[in-house]
């Protein structure tokens, strides 16, 4: 076809209907942009450290240091630091036994931890509020996509999470534990695209300061685990299935005195 | 002096530059409801008026459709409303965007081709995103010479080109249903383009030359 073929061709389409945009593209272009850094109005510095944070290349120091410190690292003690809900029982023995109900147990429990989080002091303020939300709102997506098997439309969701920096007034052990959480679904998603090497990646982010006594950290060292296995790395995967049974039997026992 | 109808144009387009900019000041501040009614607002019509014509395929000008909107959320800072809106910086975006694409076609292999210049003659005005009256106008003028230009043409390419364009069927539908291998249907199928495009090119030309009322 030359170009004066496909110039007739796109006018007979366009003829059609007059170029309608079909609504289910343009919901799911607003779906990607609404995952996009909101309009912000920070100092210069914000400023230079958000460009920089957005510039790709970086994204891996970034996962890094909103975990295991760096910028975050040096804020102040927040108001927003409350208590963590107590995972339920049902969600650490699904962990334990690895049942068919645990992605939706962590789901329901994830729900929890968003919810007591922006009800926690401080978390009013527009920029703790609008970043608790927008991690909220691109981990349901994420959701949505994962049950209809959309993994390219969840990966994308879930990278806002650890793409945009929390304001400094959001707690760090908050902004850690949502950020370790996100490296965990990103390095799940990763497995079931099959590229275990980028599971990998995320999931040593995730567990760069090291694993933590919460269920975020035993998903991550059972996705480390896997990706080893995938990678012929069986040996060295033990050692992450074991430390994750510990800190889950740690966990189940306190819920259980509890 | 204007009339009736100028002024209920005046009055409405007053009405949505106001919501526009209650939008734009709290999309500004970082309201995703906001942004999103903007996007729900001018996402339609810079598709379909301004993108679509300008590249010629639609994967592509929801490409630019998607690219347009980021650089707006991203620079929202830098609009400056000069009385207009938002609409004239919308369309000056996208623009850049499907030219970007133009220059990069050869690089991505991508099939784009403009078909603005043959609505050109048929367009009484700049598209405007509120005027829906005017949107459905074009479309039936661009039809109607469509339908013109189709009744010029053989039986077998009107056959062609309507499932392939109007009923969008597969190739190898299209194909059994005239009763042909798919090669032949695509031979079929550009010389039904070809003579489409003979015909279109005669009515407009021949309405071009005729005295304007």
């Amino acid at each position: 076809m030359t170009d004066r073929d496909l110039q007739t061709s796109a006018l007979l389409s366009w003829s059609r209907d007059g170029g309608a945009l079909r609504p289910d593209r343009s919901k799911a272009i607003l779906e990607g942009l609404l995952t996009l850094p909101a309009p912000k109005t920070p100092t210069a510095s914000r400023v230079s450290w958000l460009r920089w944070a957005l510039s790709g290349g970086a994204l891996a120091a970034i996962v890094a240091l909103a975990v295991v410190g760096g910028p975050a690292a040096d804020r102040a003690a927040s108001p927003t630091d409350c208590a963590v809900p107590t995972p339920p029982v049902a969600l650490l023995r699904a962990q334990v036994a690895r049942s068919d109900d645990l992605a939706e147990r962590m789901r329901d429990y994830r729900q929890d931890v968003f919810g007591a989080l922006a009800g926690c002091a401080g978390s009013t303020e527009p920029s703790v509020s609008g970043w608790l939300a927008m991690a909220d709102e691109a981990s349901a997506r994420a959701d949505e996509a994962l049950a209809a098997g959309r993994l390219d439309d969840a990966r994308r969701a879930i990278r806002a999470i650890v793409e945009i920096p929390a304001p400094g007034n959001v707690a760090q052990d908050d902004a850690r534990l949502i950020v370790r959480d996100a490296a965990g679904r990103l390095a799940e998603i990763e497995l079931l695209a099959g590229r275990p090497a980028d599971a990998l990646a995320w999931t040593d982010r995730g567990l760069a300061g090291g694993a933590e006594h919460d269920v975020f950290s035993v998903a991550l060292l059972v996705s480390r685990g896997r990706a080893k296995e995938a990678l012929g790395r069986e040996l060295e995967a033990v050692d992450d299935y074991v430390q994750a049974q510990r800190i889950d039997e740690a966990l189940l026992e306190r819920a259980l005195e509890e | 002096m204007g009339t009736r109808r100028d002024d209920v144009q005046a009055h409405a387009q007053g009405e949505r530059l106001g919501w526009e900019r209650e939008r734009v000041g709290r999309a500004r501040t970082g309201d995703r409801r906001a942004f999103a009614e903007i996007y729900e607002a001018y996402a339609g019509p810079l598709y379909a008026r301004v993108l679509l014509p300008k590249l010629g395929d639609e994967r592509a000008a929801e490409d630019a459709l998607s690219e347009t909107f980021r650089e707006v959320l991203e620079h929202l800072d830098r609009f400056e409303d000069r009385g207009d809106g938002i609409w004239p910086w919308l369309v000056r975006i996208g623009t850049n965007k499907a030219l970007d694409m133009h220059r990069v076609k050869s690089r991505t292999g991508r099939a784009l081709a403009s078909f603005e210049g043959l609505m050109e003659p048929l367009r009484s005005a700049p598209p405007d995103p509120a005027d829906a009256a005017e949107a459905r106008s074009e479309h039936a003028r661009v039809r109607g010479v469509v339908d013109n230009a189709l009744a010029a043409i053989n039986d077998r390419y009107r056959r062609a080109i309507a499932l392939r364009y109007f009923e969008e069927r597969a190739r190898e539908d299209c194909a059994r249903e005239m009763g042909v291998t798919v090669s032949t249907f695509d031979v079929v199928l550009l010389r039904a383009l070809r003579a489409f495009r003979r015909e279109w090119d005669a009515i407009v030309e021949a309405q071009a030359r005729e005295p304007r009322s």
